[in-house]
């Protein structure tokens, strides 16, 4: 296919799905008041096929946003409570002892489903989240040497407490690196906490939603975002803050290969949300803090969450131009 | 163990223990190890071995197999060491101890360099210790090691001030040598105007003392010792084309007594002080021994010489030699001497007149001394020298005759004469081994002379001279020492006679290695033969490494007090001290200049998009106006922000902003020259519009 009719593919699909986009923000909108900026980032996560991690305090929202994007993007979802006693069998699944006929049955966990809420990650064991390292990056369970492929399209979207919280265990390196965003709420503003107070338990309209698009619409938004175009002036930029990361001093280690991807992903979902069909440096800048922030760790800082102030540096620090 | 001591003023490094990082460590060390390595030349060896224990010590202490020493343990360290360096380097107060104490410390402190605030200290007596490098040796070589050395150091403050995980060598070096390079501006301009402050640095050193060049004393031997060196005498620029190398006869010392085979200085009497021995240059042409035809005439040669340390008084020139430098001055006896001993390259001017008559006049005293012989010694001579004056009809004939039986007998020419007694010396030598150098012969000659009682001495100096085909200039090596003898007739004055150009006269007439044997050449060093008479290629690599070393001399170390003024009023007329201050203030601003173009260059990149260049131009525009943009700022954002803080309607900028995103970052569009064009012009009106705003 040459550029000019992938362009004119996209923009006729720009046109017909944009409705779409703007239908699904303006429901899940409805049930999680005031936070555009976080459902638009969400989205662009879920759109760029990648992992959501929410992070924030206790009772902010997370699970209400994780229950209301799957339910809205009508998908058939399984949600876990981590737990510290939480074993890898209680998510990927087990194989039993079939008594008729004499063999083992595979039994799939609640993984196996298109998008795996997982709430509280932090609260499991390393052990437990290990588990997910596999299914998150390849897709796939692999259990007593047999592979098994997971329903298309499928999610992670997982919350988790700040890790100053008690019984919190951090997150590995590796597995925190498989989530392409991490997204914080925050208090809702005035206006929307007003409202909240007074329509009561959100949980009650959850019950009332319905899915926005179908599955296959969503795998077409999907392939779309690869369609964004990116200039090389944009590539530049994208490298020069990678090599930022990788030489400053104050960056305890730079952004990996697979980051300066997600990177890149994240802002072609962006740019698509958006009804452009290129990605301009403000889409880079929107989605950095979210993409790099979990990725980044300053030298002196040992628990990892001094990294806000550090994806602020690192915008501030690379010019856009040269 | 207190490695991990963690500091309580680090607050701002949270968590972070301030124990000196391994690489900056490990740059330290090799600091030291360069710096103290060309001290190895004036203290003794036993400091630089303790110095690299210490470096051992250290780094052991580093890996954990070591531990910091105890206040007691350093205590008796300290004791041990100074009695150490008292032993070796004695009591006296001369430079070399005080050097040998200051690194002994240095290498100590290394013991005791816990934090980073240690390191620090070590690295300014770093910066110290090369400095006390320059006191003894500032040739071009010593310079450049340690500038090298200096970038090391610096590099090494650069790594302590990085963060302890990201400690990077070679980035430090680079830093380093920017900073460095940065200076260069600001050094020229101190170096020309800065004072010189002579004396000091002329701290005298005894341990150096005649450790170069010919002695009061000389044994017919020494001089073959001088020969075998190809160290550089001095180097002499003269003013006109250099004469032929029969006519440089250098003087260097006046030898007329002589005892067991050995030639000394005389010494004068006390009760002829009334007569003066020295004259300095201010006025010298009024001196007894300077005869009157001088005064007006025009000398034969003028000359400079830029003499290296001999730590001696003495100077050398070409008979009769008038120097016309400051604190310069003559001798009765027609040495060139300098006020204060030689301990760094002296630069000085001399005329010459070889025509003019030496000492026409004599002294009771000195033509007593320069008849003395001691009939016992070398009785033969004697006895053959009388018998070949009875020969000869007058003086002349007489040396001629004696020349003749040089000539005639199979007298050779060599470096390596046998070994002679102290009595009888120079009867062994002229009867029986026949082989001697240039003193030999002369010796001999003053001895025949005084037998028959014709005043006469030996001169010690320096014959001939390479011309640096360069330069053009003339190098004088050790290896051109050489002895002659002047006899003196009433009211001719003193004569020089050269024996040895009767025994080899291709040694006065070519140059020294045509007079000698193949044997000869090859006991002398390989460096020696390849600059006497070796493969081209390899001379002329030697001269052109010469040339630079001359330069060196002449324009940097030769750069005096007397030098800058005259350079100075050159450049700036009468010298004030607000021109000064300019300058100063020029070389700072061009030190500043370097630092902000360097800032400023890696920012420039060759191969930018036009459009990119386009806008930045019209920021740069536009910053002239106090309108800044920020690193993070994208064209649409700045536009927009600029737009906003003068009020500019949306209508008038949002079509720029499009046509830079698209043109930037739409791969789709073509980025033709029309609508750079086009761009270009839209960006001219906004600046105009927003100018015209604000």
């Amino acid at each position: 296919m040459t550029t000019e009719s992938n362009a004119r593919k996209l923009s006729q699909i720009n046109i017909s799905q944009a409705d779409t986009i703007e239908a699904i923000i303006e429901a899940v909108s409805k049930v999680l008041l005031g936070k555009d900026e976080q459902i638009r980032l969400a989205l662009t996560c879920l759109f760029a096929r990648g992992h959501l991690l929410i992070e924030d305090l206790p009772g902010m929202g997370k699970t209400l946003l994780s229950q209301t994007l799957a339910q809205i993007l009508g998908l058939e979802y399984n949600r876990i409570q981590f737990t510290s006693d939480l074993l890898p069998s209680d998510v990927i699944g087990v194989s039993i002892f079939d008594k008729n006929t004499s063999t083992f049955r595979f039994m799939p966990g609640p993984v196996f489903s298109q998008v795996l809420l997982a709430d509280e990650i932090n609260r499991a064991t390393p052990k437990s989240q290990s588990a997910l390292l596999e299914v998150m990056e390849e897709q796939t369970v692999t259990i007593e040497g047999e592979t098994h492929h997971l329903p298309q399209p499928f999610f992670v979207i997982a919350t988790q407490n700040p890790a100053t919280q008690t019984g919190t265990y951090p997150l590995p390196e590796s597995q925190v690196d498989r989530f392409l965003m991490r997204i914080e709420l925050g208090y809702p503003n005035k206006e929307a906490e007003r409202q909240l107070l007074l329509d009561g338990d959100r949980r009650k309209q959850l019950e009332k939603l319905n899915a926005v698009i179908s599955t296959e619409k969503l795998i077409a938004i999907q392939n779309d975002v690869e369609q964004v175009k990116i200039a090389d002036t944009l590539l530049d930029y994208v490298q020069r803050l990678v090599d930022y990361t990788r030489k400053e001093n104050e960056f305890a280690f730079g952004l990996s290969p697979r980051g300066a991807l997600s990177l890149l992903r994240a802002a072609k979902a962006w740019a698509l949300i958006h009804q452009r069909d290129h990605v301009i440096p403000e889409d880079v800048q929107q989605v950095l803090p979210s993409v790099v922030e979990h990725r980044l760790r300053g030298v002196a800082d040992f628990t990892g969450h001094g990294a806000i102030s550090l994806a602020q540096k690192l915008l501030a620090g690379v010019d856009v131009l040269a | 163990m207190k490695i991990f001591s963690r500091r309580q003023d680090n607050k701002w490094q949270h968590g972070v223990v301030t124990q000196i990082p391994r690489n900056s460590l490990i740059m330290l060390l090799a600091t030291f190890v360069m710096v103290i390595i060309p001290h190895a030349t004036q203290i003794s060896f036993w400091i630089i071995a303790a110095g690299l224990f210490c470096v051992i010590w250290r780094w052991m202490i580093f890996l954990g197999r070591k531990s910091f020493l105890s206040f007691w343990q350093k205590a008796v360290l300290v004791l041990i060491s100074t009695a150490g360096i008292v032993i070796t380097e004695g009591i006296q107060q001369n430079l070399e101890t005080w050097a040998a104490l200051l690194i002994m410390s240095f290498a100590l402190k290394l013991l005791e360099m816990k934090t980073q605030r240690d390191a620090y200290v070590v690295i300014f007596i770093a910066y110290f210790v090369i400095a006390i490098q320059f006191i003894f040796n500032h040739s071009i070589g010593i310079v450049a090691y340690e500038l090298c050395v200096l970038i090391l150091v610096t590099a090494s403050m650069v790594g302590m001030n990085q963060l302890h995980t990201h400690v990077k060598p070679y980035e430090s070096l680079k830093v380093a040598s920017k900073l460095l390079v940065q200076a260069i501006p600001l050094m020229v301009v101190l170096f020309i105007l800065f004072p010189r402050i002579g004396p000091i640095w002329a701290i005298s050193s005894p341990s150096q003392q005649a450790r170069t060049g010919l002695g009061s004393e000389m044994t017919p031997g020494d001089i073959t010792k001088l020969a075998r060196s190809d160290e550089i005498a001095f180097r002499a620029i003269f003013k006109d084309e250099p004469p032929p190398t029969s006519k440089l006869y250098w003087r260097g010392r006046v030898y007329t007594d002589f005892f067991e085979g050995k030639w000394s200085e005389a010494t004068i009497p006390q009760k002829f002080n009334n007569i003066p021995k020295v004259s300095w240059v201010n006025n010298i042409k009024e001196a007894w021994f300077i005869p009157n035809e001088i005064g007006d005439s025009e000398p034969e040669f003028t000359y400079s010489i830029l003499f290296e340390p001999t730590h001696s008084r003495l100077l050398v020139g070409i008979d009769l030699a008038i120097p016309k430098t400051q604190s310069t001055g003559l001798t009765w006896d027609y040495k060139l001497i300098s006020r204060q001993p030689v301990h760094s390259i002296l630069h000085y001017e001399v005329d010459s007149y070889p025509d003019a008559a030496l000492n026409t006049w004599l002294p009771e005293y000195a033509r007593i001394q320069a008849t003395q012989i001691d009939k016992n010694d070398n009785p033969k001579i004697i006895e053959f020298a009388q018998s070949l004056y009875a020969e000869s009809s007058d003086h002349e004939l007489f040396i001629e005759n004696i020349l003749k039986h040089i000539r005639d007998e199979p007298y050779h020419y060599t470096l390596e004469p046998p070994l002679l007694e102290r009595e009888n010396s120079i009867d062994q030598f002229w009867f029986n081994t026949r082989q001697g150098f240039c003193s030999h012969y002369a010796g001999a000659m003053v001895y025949m002379l005084r037998s028959v009682g014709i005043p006469a001495r030996m001169v010690g100096g320096y014959q001939g001279g390479e011309i640096n085909p360069i330069t053009g200039h003339v190098v004088v090596r050790q290896y051109l020492a050489h002895a002659w003898v002047e006899y003196w007739i009433a009211n001719q004055g003193w004569q020089r006679i050269d024996p040895t150009a009767a025994v080899a006269p291709s040694r006065i007439h070519e140059n020294f290695s045509a007079a000698l044997s193949e044997n000869d050449l090859s006991s002398l060093s390989a460096f020696t033969n390849a600059r006497l008479n070796g493969v081209p290629g390899m001379q002329k690599i030697m001269f052109f490494l010469e040339s630079i070393e001359h330069r060196w001399n002449l324009f940097v170390i030769g750069y005096d007090s007397e030098f800058q003024t005259d350079f100075l009023q050159k450049l700036f007329g009468k010298i004030t001290s607000i021109k000064i201050a300019l300058a100063l203030l020029l070389g700072a601003m061009l030190s500043a200049v370097i630092v902000i173009f360097s800032l400023l260059l890696p920012n420039r990149n060759k191969h930018q998009h036009p459009v990119i260049k386009l806008f930045l131009d019209f920021v740069s525009k536009l910053s002239k106006k106090g309108f800044k943009r920020k690193f993070e700022e994208t064209p649409a954002k700045f536009i927009e922000h600029i737009s906003k803080q003068t009020n500019l309607p949306k209508a008038e900028y949002s079509s720029v902003m499009d046509m830079i995103n698209t043109l930037l970052y739409d791969p789709s569009q073509q980025c033709s020259q029309q609508k750079l064009d086009a761009l270009k012009t839209e960006l001219d009106s906004l600046n105009r519009k927003i100018q015209a705003i604000s």
